[in-house]
């Protein structure tokens, strides 16, 4: 019973930690998971930046996933996230 | 500064673009909405003991984790001021914010369960992602209120006083551009941001900025 309880304990802990798999990515690389904005972290894991059918019901509007290339304040950025399906599809027809 | 001229006696009204009641208002909102409670962080035990063990440790000072930061436990959020006074580095606006961050942590917990506390205490990189997540909705609530977002690489680097490294604060930074990307073009990301600006366009539409 004892022994149960510690292994569940750990692997509890191992779950919420440190014991997910490494995905051997580039920090700070961006990419699409379904539609899904994923972001790889300090430790070379991706990890959910935005949920874009989360993101539609809450926007009232349809987003999707996909690579964006912007200067804004914060400087060039590149990477994936979620934008107004309109937009991307904009975007599609545009590089056709 | 703003919170301190808030608090000031007589003059102090000068300086209120929100109400205290309406801020009182819209925490008891998100409280009901989320089950959550208020408690002062000063007079809890339990962060005064979390106070001394992050002294202890080199972390952080005992003052400024009790005078600066709100910290949430599950469904207990520990604030160093009360709702609806104003007090230097606690604007009333800045109460709103911080209610809305503090209950996505609350999402957090409700989505991921004890995997979510284990791994904030015990990985910096988990940590980095579960704030970055949350200070996003400081990003969308300043995007309601004036049209604009803030600093990316300014507010990924408090993650600092959150122990985490620079790799860690880099990729918080590029996270919360992207994001910033998102709501520039319309995106509610957040669910406690979700739920908050609903309350917030319907009773205090006049704190919206306005397209010109």
């Amino acid at each position: 019973m004892m022994r149960a309880l510690i292994f569940s304990a750990l692997a509890v802990l191992c779950l919420g930690a440190h014991c997910r798999p490494i995905d051997g990515c580039v920090r700070g690389a961006t990419r699409c998971s379904s539609n899904t904005a994923e972001i790889c972290d300090a430790d070379g894991s991706y990890h959910e930046l935005a949920d874009c059918d989360d993101v539609s019901e809450r926007s009232g509007a349809p987003f999707v996933c996909a690579y964006v290339d912007e200067t804004t304040e914060d400087g060039h950025i590149t990477g994936h996230t979620c934008v107004p399906a309109s937009e991307a599809d904009a975007a599609a027809g545009g590089g056709r | 500064m703003k919170g301190y001229l808030q608090s000031l006696p007589v003059v102090g009204k000068i300086f209120l673009d929100v109400q205290p009641e309406e801020v009182w208002a819209f925490w008891r909102f998100m409280q009901d909405h989320f089950r959550t409670s208020v408690i002062n962080k000063r007079s809890a035990l339990e962060m005064q003991l979390v106070a001394r063990g992050l002294e202890a440790l080199g972390i952080q000072s005992k003052d400024r984790f009790l005078k600066n930061f709100t910290t949430t436990i599950g469904r207990r959020i520990y604030t160093p001021f009360e709702v609806g006074s104003p007090k230097g580095g606690w604007d009333l606006w800045h109460q709103i914010v911080i209610c809305v961050h503090e209950h996505q942590h609350v999402v957090q917990h409700d989505r991921e369960g004890l995997a979510y506390e284990v791994s904030y205490l015990a990985d910096r990189a988990a940590r980095a992602r579960w704030e970055a997540e949350a200070y996003r909705s400081n990003l969308e609530l300043q995007f309601w209120r004036t049209g604009t977002t803030p600093s990316a690489q300014r507010t990924a680097s408090v993650l600092k006083d959150y122990g985490c490294r620079d790799g860690d604060i880099e990729v918080t930074a590029k996270s919360l551009a992207l994001s910033a990307l998102s709501v520039k073009k319309g995106a509610v990301i957040n669910e406690a941001t979700h739920v908050a600006l609903g309350w917030l366009d319907e009773h205090v539409p006049r704190l919206r900025f306005k397209q010109r």
